[in-house]
């Protein structure tokens, strides 16, 4: 008897624990939690709405959980919300649109984690008074932030444009409380052979859209396509600044790169070995960026435009090289139909001489500085900076170029455009030339010789290669595989200073495709 | 020359029809762009530049400040050794102002020439080819009309005074200009980095000449661990020059070992002479001055070269 009635005890005792009640009774406790909390959210966003032309003003606005962060950096980020509300005129709509922009703002900074949550409540020593319903309410606002590891360690592998790397990553976030990022990184690669940096990033003024980046860098790289590794080591600093959609970004940095051309092969050419050596880069660069794309690896819409200009070695800048180069960029994605895209892209470049300061007239640019263009991800159907004068086997680069491309996209039967899979068929091509003399001139000036390789730049047939191929658009690179075949190429196979084309298949990794 | 195997046809045994297809293409193919102009072409006017290209000219690779001059003698012993004895051979050469990194043995000099093959026809567009350090006393004697410099290079005699020269000679010059620190810092670097004369770059290649010499001396020597002292290695640099004068002296005084002309020891004496003499070294290194021009009969074949052959 009490064996059975004890049995039955045990039994729902060891119902109750099994695997599948318990699943069940918490499914059930889950949803029942998700409908209240659905239902008070829609009561929420109903009082909200039928409230929201409410005046109201911030009493306060308290961020919890940055004991890390500095209250001056905090208190800038919500000064806007404060003095929005200090101007008077201000609505409980007025009030949420503040707060989700200082949200947002906290969360561009990459110091919390992500989904900030927010409460609004009057001060506890408010009370309504109902018969003046139209006197603006004081509200504390509480944003509930959680700080991000201030530690990061990562170690991985890398595909990079046309070239695999292993790397060891470092980064300390908010350095000093203010956002500030120290990113250490060092890098070993099949073509940049070894990369150590050093990056520390500051916000200017807590704002999510200006920042301020110093940099030291030592690399070495192989250009195996121009016979010679290249060493660099020096100093960026950079000051960027966005508007406030992310849509045109611009920067301005410094530059000093000490660059030495070394480890030359026994058949590099006398033109790359001429320049063999050390030599000082000190230059300015504006870059601008106006990117409307909906996605820059596989776009199916939008345009970007990039200009970079960039001036070295004249005046103060010193150096041992002085020149102004210059770069456009402009590249569109149209949809079609169906999931058919077409995208082009045009650019162009100029590498006009200088006199460096303290030297009697210009000299000619040197292969670390002129324009390299060809490869799986630039001009396809072409080596690594096949494009262009060359020597023997190494592409000698240029001092003026035009490339564009023109190429439709199709998604793959079956898998349709949800997928990152397309098959594309493109054309594209370029042409790049090193100063040039005109011939009918004795003694040439830069200005001379730059009009006439322009002109020979836009008059003459351009250097075009066409093919087929399979894209794969993964979020952090675009993967491509193409099937390529020269259309117009200068000089054949072999012969001293032929341009170098691919015949047949291509691969290509990388960021950025055009 | 080695070939990079990097061919865009070869890549795999292709299909037959494969293989057919690539042939038709390129469609089109356009005469090849002139390579980027150096700094000497950019100089020229548009008819001395005709005449340079089509006289297929040798270079001569060497340290040197100054590029429009081959006259102009490099301040780097290695460099003026054969710098001086292509003159004397009578090769017809230019010279261009370069650094270790462009030479395929990793130091300076080496000589680029054009192919002998080469018809006018084609224009300037040839590869040139690379005459590496070691092969270049080869090609000289392949290349340049015969010498009555007869000297038997392989005597044991000739090797051992040509030790003296590559070894308390060049010790003391590497002493004097490289680790004393005056001429370290008023002679070597500014020289040495004249294409880059600029802080940090001249402080890095300075450190590393003068690790590169110490380490020299040392090898040379055969002291592992400590460097000989200057006094040290001057004495021996001066016994050398003794060593030198006699030699000098008891074959007539002219070229050295009795030689109707001058050859290649005359030419890498000359390399060190002419340097001590005529880059005002000062510091430690007046000690190797002065005992230099104790040896009148050094000092007049050093005048005698420099007058025939870089005047």
């Amino acid at each position: 008897m009490a064996a059975g009635g004890s049995g039955d005890v045990f039994d729902i005792l060891k119902g109750a624990s099994s695997p599948d009640a318990v699943a069940n009774r918490q499914a059930a406790q889950k949803a029942y939690d998700e409908a209240i909390s659905m239902k008070a959210q829609r009561r929420a966003a109903e009082t909200i709405q039928e409230h929201s032309s409410q005046p109201v003003y911030f009493d306060s606005i308290t961020i919890l959980g940055a004991p890390r962060t500095r209250r001056s950096f905090l208190e800038r980020l919500v000064k806007p919300a404060l003095d929005r509300s200090d101007q008077g005129d201000f609505t409980l709509k007025d009030a949420l649109r503040e707060l989700s922009k200082a949200i947002n703002g906290l969360q561009h900074f990459e110091i919390f984690q992500p989904n900030i949550p927010f409460y609004i409540d009057t001060p506890t020593d408010y009370s309504y008074d109902p018969k003046t319903p139209n006197n603006p309410i004081p509200l504390s606002a509480v944003i509930k932030v959680k700080e991000k590891g201030r530690v990061l360690l990562k170690s991985g592998t890398d595909l990079g444009n046309t070239e695999g790397s292993a790397y060891v990553q470092g980064t300390v976030r908010n350095v000093f409380g203010g956002a500030e990022f120290l990113h250490v990184s060092a890098s070993k690669g099949t073509r940049t052979r070894s990369a150590y940096d050093a990056t520390f990033t500051t916000p200017i003024n807590s704002s999510p859209l200006a920042a301020i980046e110093l940099k030291g860098l030592s690399t070495a790289r192989d250009n195996a396509h121009s016979g010679h590794s290249e060493l660099s080591n020096g100093f960026i600093g950079t000051v960027r600044w966005a508007t406030p959609a992310y849509k045109l970004k611009q920067s301005i940095s410094y530059e000093g790169l000490w660059r030495t051309l070394t480890s030359l092969h026994d058949d590099t050419s006398d033109p790359v070995r001429r320049d063999a050596g050390d030599s000082m880069k000190s230059a300015i660069t504006h870059l601008l960026t106006r990117d409307t794309r909906d996605n820059p690896i596989l776009p199916s819409s939008g345009t970007l435009l990039r200009l970079r200009n960039s001036i070295a070695g004249i005046g103060p800048l010193k150096g041992t090289v002085a020149h102004w180069r210059s770069e456009a960029e402009s590249a569109l994605a149209y949809p079609l139909f169906k999931g058919v895209t077409v995208s082009s892209s045009v650019r162009g470049g100029i590498l006009y001489p200088l006199t460096l300061s303290g030297d009697a007239g210009p000299k000619p640019s040197t292969i670390a500085d002129r324009f390299h263009i060809g490869g799986a991800n630039d001009v396809r159907g072409f080596q690594t900076g096949g494009l262009g004068p060359h020597s023997g086997k190494d592409s000698l680069g240029g001092d003026a170029y035009v490339a564009g491309s023109l190429g439709l996209l199709f998604p793959f039967p079956r898998v349709g455009t949800d997928s990152r899979l397309r098959f594309q068929a493109f054309i594209n091509g370029g042409r790049l030339l090193a100063l040039e003399r005109p011939p009918d001139v004795q003694d040439m000036n830069i200005a001379q010789g730059m009009k006439y390789t322009i002109s020979r730049l836009l008059t003459e047939a351009p250097s075009l290669a066409a093919g087929v191929g399979i894209v794969y658009g993964h979020p952090v690179a675009r993967f491509e595989l193409n099937f390529c075949l020269p259309i117009g190429v200068r000089g054949t196979y072999g012969e001293e200073g032929a341009e170098r084309a691919r015949k047949g298949l291509q691969f290509g990794v990388g960021v950025e495709f055009s | 020359m080695a070939n990079r195997q990097d061919g865009s046809s070869s890549i795999f045994r292709a299909p037959q029809f494969i293989r057919r297809l690539f042939d038709h293409f390129p469609l089109i193919t356009y005469p090849v762009d002139p390579p980027p102009m150096s700094a000497q072409e950019l100089a020229m006017t548009t008819r001395q530049l005709q005449a340079f290209h089509s006289s297929g000219v040798n270079t001569l690779y060497i340290f040197t400040e100054d590029s429009d001059s081959d006259q102009v003698a490099s301040f780097n012993p290695a460099c003026l050794k054969w710098q001086t004895y292509l003159k004397i051979r009578g090769i017809n050469f230019t010279t261009i102002p370069s650094n270790n990194h462009a030479s395929p043995s990793g130091s300076l000099p080496f000589l680029t020439v054009s192919p002998p093959s080469s018809s006018s026809s084609e224009r300037q567009r040839i590869q040139r080819t690379v005459i590496p350090v070691a092969k270049l006393a080869q090609w000289v004697e392949d290349n340049a009309p015969g010498t009555v410099n007869t000297v038997d290079t392989e005597g044991a005699d000739y090797r051992a005074f040509l030790s003296l020269v590559e070894g308390a000679v060049r010790d003391a010059w590497l002493y004097a200009l490289y680790i004393d620190p005056i001429n370290l810092s008023n002679i070597t670097i500014p020289k040495y980095t004249s294409t880059t004369p600029l802080w940090p770059i001249t402080h890095f290649l300075g450190n590393q000449m003068r690790q590169a010499a110490i380490d020299s001396i040392k090898k040379s020597t055969s002291s592992e661990s400590t460097l000989p002292t200057g006094e040290e290695i001057y004495t021996k640099a001066n016994e050398a020059f003794s060593a030198l004068s006699t030699l000098l002296n008891s074959t007539g005084n002219t070229w050295f070992f009795g030689a109707d002309e001058a050859g290649m020891f005359d030419a890498s004496v000359f390399a060190y002479t002419y340097l001590i003499l005529s880059l005002e070294i000062s510091g430690s290194g007046e000690v190797l001055v002065e005992s230099l021009y104790k040896f009148k009969n050094l000092v007049e074949h050093s005048e005698r070269i420099r007058r025939r052959w870089f005047s």
